[in-house]
């Protein structure tokens, strides 16, 4: 078990990578939360297995094993141009105690900020009796990761609790570039975050039929944001980097650049998620997840002229059908999770861009082995529109999950030839 | 059991399979960057003021050795030291060498050499210079009293198997001074020529120096024979100049000329520029030129010049001195260009820069001729014509 957790921090750690989409710009850039079909994935609902959610500390004590879970997605962004991305999203270890509380470790990308922007105008200016040909681009890489610390208790049978407390840090490389016949200037800009969020939940199970919970998120600490302007070079060589060798001015002729703390909130999301979960049939529910975004942060040009919108608000419904495994069952057939969902998302970007989104999931799971091991697969799909100055794009998703328990903190008896 | 064992495995290698083989695609979106941080700007600067002064010339690290008159500035007189280790000389003291002649030779690459037995070589043993410190006014009241006179030269054209021209030279025979040359009893012993141009007509010639070309360097040859039991070994050992200098003579300066814009290496002629220029601090230097532009009455083209910023600021009036005042930065800050149709258009990108990143300060400019250049050449620059003032043109890119 530790060296399979080993490998997937490791794995975890250079794979970090996603596509190439418009919302990537958007502020911090597109959050994880927002990428997929809410019922299918990020859902404070029962959906990993019967009982339980991975996004919802309170319902972690219905495990019974301690559980390592796995995340491996990949998006297409197809707007103007098709972009594919794919890396790990999630990794979490979750430690259930005595059946009626659990305790959480999880890391995973908060956003998502790889861009690349080409300008859709060239231009040519006069001066000094030649004529210049300009171009620019702009590229944004790195985002955020979120290190989570959950935990859930089981107050009674109708009620359970719990929380989480996510530390949200990294950093993005900025590169702005104006092309001067064909050479290269370039300024780097370098933003590292910290910031700290607290999500709350409560569940309440009025009957084995019926169950409502309840989740609320707020900033701890707003997202802060030091930043780091380099000098503008050319970049000879044209390979993006300042060399000391080949560009100009070699970076040693340059001192180092200041890091400055931005005194600007540019990040502070709160949400409201409330779910329903009905039981229709046998082992099938059906699930409703309505929440509410808001980001009272405020980007300012001071942190970037070019990525300068945000998300400031966001209304989400999402309804899905799952069956779970029958865990009794010997039946093969019986040991398959099937989700499927449906997604609306209704957003507004500064200044007042509405975006509309929907969205569509499949899912399925497989549990083996007598501790339930699990294997995950899910797909996810859709488009989103934009009122003003983007084009529709579609996305799809697909994401691998594997999930590995194993029993803890019982002591096994010896055997007595031992 | 077995089969879900089978199916974990699968699930491994297929989860990493995905991993490693999932090509992503990243493709530029195209999008409206007009707001982009980055601009580009022009100015010309063209608040530029001059003043020449001069120095005594330093002709010691010129390649090429001179004699005759031209543009007002004569050179009649060049100077040659041999090395002073004597280890190598002490060999010729060796009783099985039999040293059977000696000559003194300079070379030079015009087809036309006819003032052979006008130049006259002189020999000296306790008469030295420096090539790179000694100046003309070392030289003031020089005479050959103390010189001995060896002769007049004798001219000697080369030409191939085809006829074509390969090289000239001019020679001494030096066979008389060989005893004199090769003793190594005195450490304080110099090795020094002087050769002498007599003419005073208005024929200019010039000769290699030694700082252009080794194997053709001012050099004396020895014809020896070396005596090995029975066998004679009749060979040739050669001497190169180890410093070597041209020292002009008549200077007639008009110093008071205010309006005498130039640079001259004969003349020791030099110019102090200032630039008014301000630039802001964050900016890139896209390109930065200098333009300077020749009076109209001369043409040098191909004259090479050197900018090289002043480290120190001089506050004085003086503008005639022995030794140049004025310090610079020299090496890698120095700009070079060559004069083409009368215009001197000169890149300071590098040194701009280096300004604006607080590394270098704007304290004026030192225009000298490169020691490359014809020391007879006068270039003259325009300050006072509207349409040939000086200016700076720079292109530079800036953040917001």
């Amino acid at each position: 078990m530790l060296n399979q957790i080993r490998l997937f921090i490791l794995v975890f750690f250079i794979s970090i990578i996603s596509a190439n989409g418009t919302p990537n710009l958007i502020g911090i850039g597109s959050l994880k939360s927002m990428q997929t079909v809410q019922v299918i994935e990020y859902s404070i609902m029962p959906n990993f297995r019967y009982g339980v959610s991975l996004y919802n500390p309170a319902t972690w004590h219905n495990l019974k094993f301690t559980q390592l879970s796995m995340k491996y997605n990949g998006i297409k962004n197809s707007g103007s141009v098709m972009n594919i991305g794919s890396g790990l999203s999630k990794s979490i270890l979750i430690i259930p105690f005595k059946k009626n509380s659990a305790i959480g470790f999880s890391l995973e990308p908060y956003s998502d900020q790889n861009i690349s922007l080409r300008d859709s105008l060239t231009e040519a200016i006069f001066i000094f009796e030649d004529t210049l040909n300009l171009e620019r681009d702009y590229i944004r890489e790195g985002g955020l990761i979120s290190l989570q610390t959950g935990y859930g208790y089981k107050l009674n049978d109708k009620i359970s609790g719990g929380a989480n407390l996510s530390f949200v840090f990294g950093s993005t490389r900025a590169s702005e570039q104006l092309k001067i016949d064909q050479v290269s200037t370039i300024e780097k800009h370098r933003y590292n975050y910290s910031g700290v969020l607290f999500q709350g939940f409560t569940n309440f199970y009025f009957s084995p039929n019926l169950a409502v919970f309840l989740s609320i998120k707020m900033p701890v600490k707003s997202l802060e944001t030091i930043y780091q302007r380099y000098h503008l070079f050319e970049d000879l060589n044209g390979n993006g980097f300042h060399d000391n060798f080949g560009d100009f001015p070699s970076p040693i002729d340059i001192s180092a650049p200041k890091k400055e703390y931005l005194d600007e909130v540019i990040h502070s999301p709160s949400e409201i998620i409330i779910g329903l979960d009905r039981k229709l049939f046998n082992r099938t529910r059906f699930h409703s997840q309505f929440s509410k975004y808001s980001d009272k942060g405020v980007i300012q040009n001071t942190y970037n002229k070019v990525a300068n919108k945000m998300i400031k608000s966001s209304t989400n419904l999402s309804l899905g059908l799952i069956r779970f495994s029958n865990d009794l069952s010997t039946s093969f057939y019986d040991r398959f999770i099937f989700k499927m969902g449906f997604d609306y998302k209704n957003s507004i970007i500064t200044p007042k861009i509405p975006i509309r989104e929907f969205g569509y999931g499949l899912g399925i799971s497989f549990k083996f082995k007598s501790l339930n091991n699990q294997i995950d697969f899910s797909y996810s799909g859709g488009f989103r529109s934009y009122d003003d100055n983007y084009k529709s794009e579609s996305f799809q998703q697909l994401q691998v999950g594997l999930t590995i328990a194993d029993l803890w903190f019982v002591k096994r008896r010896q055997r007595r030839n031992e | 059991m077995k089969r879900y064992k089978f199916l974990i495995a699968y699930s491994w290698a297929a989860f990493f399979l995905v991993l490693l083989v999932w090509r992503c695609q990243e493709s530029p979106v195209y999008s409206d960057l007009s707001e982009s941080n980055i601009f580009l700007n022009d100015t010309s600067f063209r608040h530029i003021q001059a003043r020449s002064y001069w120095t005594s010339p330093e002709l010691g690290l010129a390649d090429r050795l001179y004699f005759g008159s031209k543009n007002n500035i004569s050179a009649f007189n060049n100077l040659f030291e041999m090395s002073k280790s004597s280890s190598s000389w002490s060999y010729f003291l060796d009783s099985n060498v039999v040293i059977d002649s000696a000559y003194f030779f300079i070379f030079s690459n015009d087809s036309i050499i006819s003032i052979d037995r006008n130049l006259d070589l002189y020999f000296s043993s306790d008469s030295h210079f420096s090539e790179s410190n000694s100046t003309n006014s070392d030289f003031d009241n020089f005479n050959l009293s103390e010189w001995n006179y060896n002769g007049f030269g004798n001219g000697n054209i080369e030409l191939d198997t085809l006829g074509d021209f390969i090289k000239s030279s001019v020679k001494w025979d030096i066979s008389n001074l060989i005893e004199t040359i090769i003793d190594t009893s005195d450490t304080n012993f110099f090795r020094s020529f002087l050769i002498k141009y007599n003419s005073t007509d208005s024929t200019f010639y010039t000769f290699y120096s030694r700082q252009a070309t080794s194997s053709l360097s001012p050099q004396i040859k020895f014809y020896y024979r070396f005596f090995d039991g029975d066998s004679i070994d009749t060979t040739t050992f050669t001497y190169y100049a180890s410093k070597d200098l041209t020292i002009i003579e008549g200077l007639n300066l008009n110093v008071a000329d205010t309006s005498d814009f130039g640079i001259s290496l004969g003349l020791g002629q030099r110019m102090l520029l200032d630039i008014d220029f301000s630039l802001p601090k964050g900016s890139l230097i896209k390109s930065a030129n200098l333009f300077l532009f020749q009076d109209t009455l001369y043409s040098n083209d191909g004259h090479k010049i050197i900018i090289d910023p002043i480290s120190s600021i001089l506050d004085t009036n003086i503008i005639y001195f022995d030794t140049d005042p004025y310090l610079t930065l020299g090496y890698p800050s120095a700009m070079y260009g060559t004069l083409y149709n009368d215009t001197l258009k000169l890149s300071m990108k590098e040194f701009l820069q280096s300004i604006i990143l607080d590394n270098d300060q704007n304290t004026g400019f030192k225009v000298l001729s490169s020691t490359a250049n014809d020391p007879f050449e006068k270039i003259k620059f325009s300050f006072n014509d509207d349409n040939l003032k000086p200016f700076l043109e720079v292109i530079y890119a800036k953040s917001n």
